[in-house]
């Protein structure tokens, strides 16, 4: 009731007081509010506060693997070819002896650095083009849309492992295969929004008083269509990283020696049946990461866009 | 709707057309090309690649190997594999195709089988301990790697029990495990939607009022919160078609089955051009077909549904 009674306090203010300074601050009351409201949804959602925290401890991980890891994560040890957990090693060593909890650790940072780096590509390729199609209309929407329709209906793992075999499988190019394909539903999003904030009084009013179209655009409606960009841009982070995992796996991802957690069970697979502590550990961190991802994205969204609620 | 369907099969077309043209693209730019693979290490002559290179026409421009290429196709004839010599890509394409689609669609039914009631149920008894946990496990399903998953199993099952085959597709008990984890991420978020779903529908007039007038609760549920709740789900199926077929080419690759998707694996791993090109435009087509379809069931199922 506290939210309601500060709300109409803040609209109050800007409709019956002429001062710029009042009407300003009761802006920023109405914005932080709103902000607090949002936080207040996101804590009360025990599963994203989960997710959140493992977030926290797996970016610990990927910032400084060596203060964690207890060996090189490429270091060889000879005679330990597929060695059960030991003292020494206390995941055991993979099938050319290298140590397992050193690789898995020193993979949280290709995973988050893929899953980050490449879903920031997908979210402002498809941020800009759902906004100029929304925003323009017409010719430039058709065309856009077009363009849209086509990527979707590409058959997207199966491009993505022809691309990566022809440019050359590596880290760098996963990161911009991911990230120049899997934007379409940040455009899609996008679009719609802007089509219908376009017609809305204060964008007309903006516009009226001779504000040009990238003024519009990035001061006006984009801020009116974070929540869902942010929604989308959270869970993206999670199947991001299971693509990644995915072409690794099928030996056309990250090469090594570099450690990530679809290549050891790339390299798990052919030895499943006699070592299988190869592959326990980083499939347990790959689901878990993205199970961090969906439950903090399940809990924006419950926070910042409550029309989209399950 | 004539029209409407019409115009949507040209777009498809000219996408289908765009992704081919696409990938061939690439794959001319790639470094090397089939005859490089082809000759590895043997010991032939410049003059004997010259002249392999012209019998294929691989020494005309780009675009007219396109045509070429499209020409053929059109016909059926998408060439033979360079790696395993002399054997039509038709044949083996169509071969392994069967195999996929006998996968896919037993995972499907899998499924529908399983999502749908679990769906139901977990919407009607809501904050049940049945929702929470079906629930639980179904954003759990969504977060777990098909892959690892595929592997787990195959060393519980094969390794530890030592009740089912790991890998082949030689007999019924071999599609055991790869119908299992293609069906799970499907079911997962099947089982999520049919309850959100049902949920919506369940809050509309016409479920109060069919309680309103006496209606006992089953007729309720299956006549008319079901038939409703069931539309959006299974219509959504078509459009992910794209996403199976992803599934299809990890989930073959751990179990070596010998369908589409391992078969695509293996010809981009050794760079078989004729292989990649034929099945990345079975998959192309396959997923426009599928939205199209999709579309239309969906106009047809629904009249509110209005087709521009």
């Amino acid at each position: 009731m506290s939210e309601t009674s500060e709300e109409r306090q803040a609209h109050e203010s800007r409709q019956y007081t002429a001062g710029s300074t009042t009407e300003l601050a009761g802006l920023e009351r109405k914005q932080r509010s709103e902000f607090r409201r949002a936080l207040n949804r996101f804590l009360r959602y025990r599963a994203g506060l989960f997710g959140l925290a493992f977030v926290v401890v797996l970016t610990i991980l990927a910032v400084i693997p060596m203060v964690f890891s207890p060996h090189d994560p490429t270091e060889i040890f000879s005679g330990m070819r597929g060695a059960s957990p030991s003292s020494e090693h206390w995941l055991g060593n993979d099938h050319v002896g290298r140590d397992v909890l050193s690789r898995t650790i020193w993979g949280a940072q290709t995973a988050l650095l893929v899953g980050v780096v490449a879903t920031t590509m997908t979210a402002v390729i498809g941020v800009a083009i759902g906004a100029i199609a929304g925003y323009f209309g017409g010719w430039t929407d058709s065309i856009l849309s077009r363009l849209i329709d086509t990527v979707m209906a590409v058959p997207l793992l199966a491009i993505l492992l022809v691309l990566a075999a022809v440019l050359g499988p590596s880290l760098r190019n996963v990161i911009l295969i991911i990230g120049a394909l899997v934007w379409t539903q940040f455009a899609r999003v996008v679009r719609a929004d802007m089509m219908s904030l376009r017609e809305r009084d204060y964008v007309m009013a903006a516009r009226a008083i001779g504000a040009q179209a990238p003024r519009l655009i990035v001061r006006h409606m984009l801020p009116n269509i974070l929540g869902p960009v942010i929604v989308m841009f959270t869970l993206g982070v999670g199947s991001i990283i299971i693509l990644e995992a995915a072409l690794s796996f099928l030996g056309l991802g990250v090469q090594p020696p570099t450690p990530s957690w679809g290549r050891s069970l790339s390299d798990a697979r052919p030895h499943i049946l006699r070592f299988p502590h190869m592959a326990i550990v980083p499939g347990v961190m790959i689901t878990l990461t993205v199970l961090a991802f969906n439950l903090i994205g399940d809990g924006l969204r419950d926070a910042l866009d409550p029309r989209q609620r399950e | 709707m004539l029209t409407y369907i019409i115009r949507r099969l040209l777009q498809g077309i000219v996408v289908i057309l765009l992704v081919t043209i696409f990938t061939f693209g690439l794959m001319h730019l790639a470094p090397g090309d089939p005859i490089d693979v082809m000759v590895g290490e043997a010991r032939v002559t410049d003059e004997q690649i010259e002249r392999i290179r012209a019998q294929w026409g691989l020494d005309r421009p780009v675009h007219e190997q396109y045509i070429v290429w499209l020409g053929n196709a059109l016909q059926g004839d998408f060439g033979q594999s360079v790696v395993r010599r002399g054997v039509d890509v038709s044949d083996m394409v169509l071969e392994a195709t069967w195999v996929t689609v006998q996968l896919n669609v037993l995972a499907m039914v899998l499924s529908i089988g399983v999502a749908l009631p679990v769906g139901m149920i977990a919407a009607i008894r809501r904050y049940s301990s049945f929702d929470y946990f079906s629930m639980m496990g179904a954003t759990l399903g969504v977060a777990l790697p098909n892959f690892w998953v595929g592997l787990m199993l195959i060393f519980l099952f094969a390794g530890m029990l030592g009740i089912l085959p790991s890998s082949g597709l030689r007999g019924p008990e071999y599609y055991i495990l790869p119908v299992i984890v293609l069906a799970l991420e499907q079911t997962a978020l099947l089982a999520r939607m049919m309850r959100s779903s049902t949920i919506d529908v369940m809050t509309q007039d016409f479920v109060s009022v069919a309680r309103a007038k006496g209606l006992a609760e089953m007729p309720v549920i299956f006549r008319h919160i079901a038939r409703n709740a069931l539309l959006p789900v299974v219509t959504i199926i078509g459009y992910r078609l794209s996403f199976i077929l992803s599934g299809t080419i990890v989930v073959e690759t751990v179990f070596s089955v010998p369908g589409l998707g391992q078969m695509f694996v293996t010809s981009v791993q050794r760079l078989d051009y004729q292989v990649m090109q034929a099945i990345v435009l079975l998959f192309a087509v396959a997923v426009v077909l599928g939205n199209l379809l999709t579309d239309l069931t969906y106009a047809y199922i629904d009249p509110r549904i209005r087709i521009q």
